[in-house]
């Protein structure tokens, strides 16, 4: 990594940044509607798969509730516009008060687990929401709530407005990564009792960034709640985990562009197979499998080994 | 009033019958080779269907034939939860906190794959099919009539809970597998064969999670979806126990089901999502006095 970031300088750098920023500015422009759906929809599965790489990249936990929190403001926020008069940007604010609240509620209770436990717990919890909104009539059950909030002609505003408001939570969550916090949780995932001993308080920081990372999830959620004009139970059910935790092991989860990388591959995979097929699960469990198996570090820290064995032999 | 409780705790106990048949596969795995099995609730599911399929070969229902019914699907399934064993091997390697965490991800790829066959094979419909004449009556118990079923429920759970006591303590196999939870490494340094016991256990596990399956599917319906409810409350009652413990996984089925039923009975008029209120109520209470479970880390 700091070989590969000594080595380039700083100006082709910027030039590459540029370019990928105007890229994703004009593509409204010259792409089909159809097709500039699909590509807000994975803006906003990336979101997800970042916030959910937050624990399992750097903490190494699976947190396969998060759906639970990607469902959970999304329905409060479509439950409340549809019931109530309430502004759309004051439903979204409740709706991510209620993600914050579950989060604080959940978090010490899951957060003191590890491995395993942290896993199948974390999934109860988030299929808990599942369960209640699958159950409630008010709630839509089985069918889910029905809405549109925005046209087909209001696309590509929405595009510009998904794309900032992604494109600053992973900012913020790149801050967080490389900021002492993230030091610290990196430290927890790689030898607990050792930072116990430093004087860490452990179950501190994990709650922290549980607390965080399921905020983010909230956020992808209501985006794509407003994407899809429905929600419906699998939205908080653990099948929804499956993209961000197929994106984060194909890409990698130790760095921090593998979920980005990793969830627009699969997903562009994905959405030819459902479009061939209905039967799409069992191309993302054969990938699932062959990616424990064969890729267990994902295709982004192998490049970059590459490429650093690259340029160690050039000079 | 009383007599509504007691029967109460009879449907309790005939539900929490169900549960355990399914989670005693998931956590005796677990305490064997610490994999947790997410394809377990596949194998629930495929109990059932393979009983659907049975029964239109082999015609109409005579109560002999049941018999054969329930013990020839969970023999398939069984053979299907052995296959598992042999995909997971090249898995478990390395340190056990490591493997712990990447079997899980791999068992959730084989549970979609053996998901989307069964919508293959079977298709999205719901099957449901008529109860044997042997249990279709129903039992008078203290002036109430009680489906003969839950019987056969409560009776094959009780059979099963102290078949499993007496294999685990009382017989060399039992004891071996014991030792073998207990610590492996040491296990088979004394010459205790291993991989022959995870076999037995990863047979024994999958064909009562097909037991169970081929029973719920005579009382109720089965689908391809099935193994998505199953599994979540199979997790629930395997951690409320205590992951890899078979007294926990005991407690915890039976438990679960007497709660629910209870809850149910009383609180029906708040709709069907109060018994899973319950049920985490259940849980979170376990949770913050013993995060590991009630026996967790005991056999």
């Amino acid at each position: 990594m700091e070989g590969f970031r000594k080595s380039t300088k700083k100006f082709p750098q910027l030039i590459l940044w540029f370019i990928l920023v105007a890229f994703l500015l004009l593509l409204p422009t010259f792409l089909p509607l159809y097709i500039l759906i699909h590509t807000i929809d994975v803006i906003i599965l990336i979101l997800f798969a970042v916030s959910f790489n937050l624990l399992y990249g750097y903490m190494k936990e699976i947190a396969f509730g998060h759906a639970g929190f990607f469902g959970l403001g999304a329905y409060t926020m479509v439950a409340l516009t549809k019931y109530t008069e309430v502004n759309l940007f004051i439903a979204m604010l409740i709706g991510m008060l209620f993600v914050l609240l579950y989060a604080v509620l959940v978090s010490p209770l899951v957060t003191r687990l590890s491995g395993i436990f942290f896993a199948l717990c974390s999934l109860a919890f988030g299929e808990f929401i599942a369960i209640i909104v699958w159950s409630s009539r008010t709630l839509g059950g089985d069918v889910g709530l029905h809405f549109s909030l925005v046209t087909l002609q209001e696309m590509k505003i929405f595009y510009y407005i998904t794309l900032s408001i992604a494109s600053i939570c992973i900012i913020a969550m790149y801050k967080i990564v490389n900021s002492p916090f993230n030091l610290a949780i990196r430290a927890i995932g790689d030898n607990v009792s050792r930072v116990e001993c430093i004087g860490i308080k452990v179950l501190r920081y994990r709650m922290a960034i549980f607390i965080i990372s399921a905020a983010f999830t909230g956020i992808a959620g209501l985006l794509y709640c407003i994407l899809h004009g429905i929600v419906h139970p699998r939205i908080a059910s653990w099948e929804m985990v499956t993209s961000p935790l197929v994106g984060t092991l194909l890409g990698g989860a130790e760095i921090f562009s593998g979920p980005i990388i990793g969830t627009a591959i699969y997903y562009t995979i994905y959405w030819q197979v459902s479009e061939m097929t209905s039967y799409w699960e069992y191309f993302t469990g054969a990938l699932i499998i062959i990616l424990v198996i064969f890729l267990p570090k994902g295709i982004m820290p192998t490049f970059h080994t590459l490429v650093e064995q690259k340029l160690k032999k050039e000079p | 009033m009383l007599e509504d409780i007691v029967i109460q705790l009879l449907f309790g106990i005939a539900r929490g019958s169900t549960l355990f048949l399914v989670a005693v596969g998931l956590t005796l795995i677990y305490g064997m080779l610490n994999v947790i099995n997410f394809a377990h609730g596949v194998l629930f599911m495929l109990g059932g269907l393979f009983s659907v399929s049975l029964l239109t070969v082999l015609g109409d229902a005579q109560p002999t034939l049941w018999i054969i019914l329930l013990l020839m699907a969970p023999f398939f399934v069984s053979i299907v939860g052995v296959g598992f064993k042999f995909w997971l091997t090249p898995v478990i390697k390395g340190p056990r906190e490591i493997y712990e965490v990447k079997t899980l991800i791999f068992t959730i790829g084989i549970a979609m794959i053996f998901s989307a066959l069964a919508r293959t094979m079977w298709g999205a419909n719901v099957y449901s099919f008529p109860k044997p004449s042997l249990i279709a009556g129903r039992i008078d118990v203290l002036g109430r009539a009680i489906p003969a079923y839950d019987f056969l429920l409560f009776g094959l759970g009780l059979g099963i809970g102290i078949f499993l006591i007496f294999l685990f303590f009382k017989t060399p196999t039992g004891v071996l597998s014991r030792a073998y939870a207990f610590d492996e490494r040491i296990a088979s340094a004394m010459g205790v064969d291993t991989g022959r016991l995870s076999l037995i256990m990863f047979a024994l596990g999958s064909f009562l999670a097909g037991l169970g399956g081929s029973l719920g599917a005579l009382v109720g319906t089965v689908e391809f979806l099935t193994w998505k409810k199953i599994i979540l409350e199979a997790f629930i009652v395997a951690i409320i126990g205590g992951l890899g413990s078979f007294r926990g996984v005991l407690l915890g089925a039976y438990l679960i089901g007497i709660t629910e039923s209870l809850v149910i009975f009383f609180f029906a008029r708040f709709g069907p999502w109060i018994s899973w209120i319950a049920i985490y109520t259940v849980f979170v209470i376990v949770l913050i006095f013993r995060p590991k479970g009630i026996f967790g880390g005991r056999f």
